[in-house]
């Protein structure tokens, strides 16, 4: 994959994440404030408006922007979250001109690394993680086959988990139920990802 | 000297906690960070950073914050302003952290001493 190729891509998850602008704050209305929809849909619109502008020749530079983008943003907890993912992706490819499948495992690492660092989240806590970090482990073991109903069961198994962390969490097991919408935020990501790879 | 800010989604509520510290502490620098910049509710890293770049560099710099969200994105903004040695980012309950800060500072105490005063008020963020 080319820089140019995934500019392409934040283009498409822009795209996506604003079709399901209100599926998403439905979800967060369940279980937190209503407003990830809204947030997410804010925050790629920037970082589109800014990268369609820009001529990017390497990775870090492109990564870095959209970092800033959707920490500058996203008003609530997903825009330190994704913006962090980023700015470490961003660090990872510095230089980067192209990136391969092998890296993309990697990306995912310095993803899950940035997301880890700013919400102190582990697996199993319904959180868009459950989605990162199955997924990654599913591309190193398995590969590209499959990966996207993978991705999309793991948005679904985030419906019977109880959250313990973010404004979720607050609702103890009444969390339980309801699919996560960090998570389904981040298939959308990651499913537009493997696109650009496999392409 | 140390200046305090306080972080909250809401713009009423970080006000009325600078309000609440005011009438005990009339001379604290402290400051309100709350809400996005069309007063929605949210926390902006940009109007942080606005508040932070305002402080005189010789002053310390304490951070109290409402929930979880705020949190990260104080944390964000050290992480990407370079401020983390002169600045303490505290998960010191709001309300009473800010007024137990807020005299603390106005007393003259370092950071440090305010760090200490606060440790028995910290929270799950």
């Amino acid at each position: 994959m080319q820089v140019n190729e995934a500019i392409k891509i934040l283009d498409n998850i822009n795209s996506e994440i604003a079709e399901n602008e209100q599926y998403l704050s439905e979800l967060d209305a369940a279980i937190g404030d209503g407003d990830h929809g809204h947030n997410m849909t804010k925050g790629m619109k920037a970082v589109v408006t800014i990268i369609d502008e820009k001529d990017y020749s390497d990775f870090g530079m492109l990564f870095k922007d959209v970092a800033m983008q959707l920490i500058s943003n996203v008003g609530g907890a997903s825009g330190p979250l994704y913006g962090t993912a980023f700015m470490e992706m961003a660090k990872w490819c510095k230089d980067k001109v192209t990136l391969t499948q092998d890296d993309l495992i990697e990306l995912l690492n310095a993803a899950i690394k940035g997301i880890q660092k700013r919400g102190k989240a582990v697996e199993n806590e319904k959180t868009m993680l459950d989605v990162l970090m199955l997924t990654t482990n599913y591309l190193k073991d398995q590969g590209l086959d499959g990966v996207e109903g993978f991705i999309n069961s793991c948005v679904e198994k985030t419906k019977d988990m109880q959250a313990t962390k973010g404004r979720a969490s607050y609702l103890q097991e009444r969390s339980i139920g309801h699919i996560d919408p960090g998570a389904k935020s981040m298939s959308i990501f990651l499913i537009n990802m493997i696109k650009g790879i496999k392409a | 000297m140390v200046d305090i800010i306080v972080v909250s989604h809401s713009d009423q509520l970080a006000n009325g906690i600078v309000e609440l510290n005011k009438q005990m502490c009339q001379d604290a620098n402290i400051y309100a960070c709350g809400g996005l910049e069309d007063h929605s509710l949210g926390t902006s890293i940009d109007k942080l950073m606005d508040i932070i770049n305002t402080i005189p560099q010789d002053h310390e710099i304490l951070i109290l914050c409402d929930i979880g969200s705020s949190y990260m994105s104080a944390e964000s903004a050290i992480d990407f302003c370079d401020i983390a040695d002169r600045c303490h980012l505290s998960k010191a309950a709001l309300v009473e952290g800010s007024l137990v800060a807020c005299v603390s500072a106005s007393v003259g105490k370092d950071l440090a001493e305010i760090k200490n005063d606060l440790k028995d008020m910290i929270l799950e963020k």
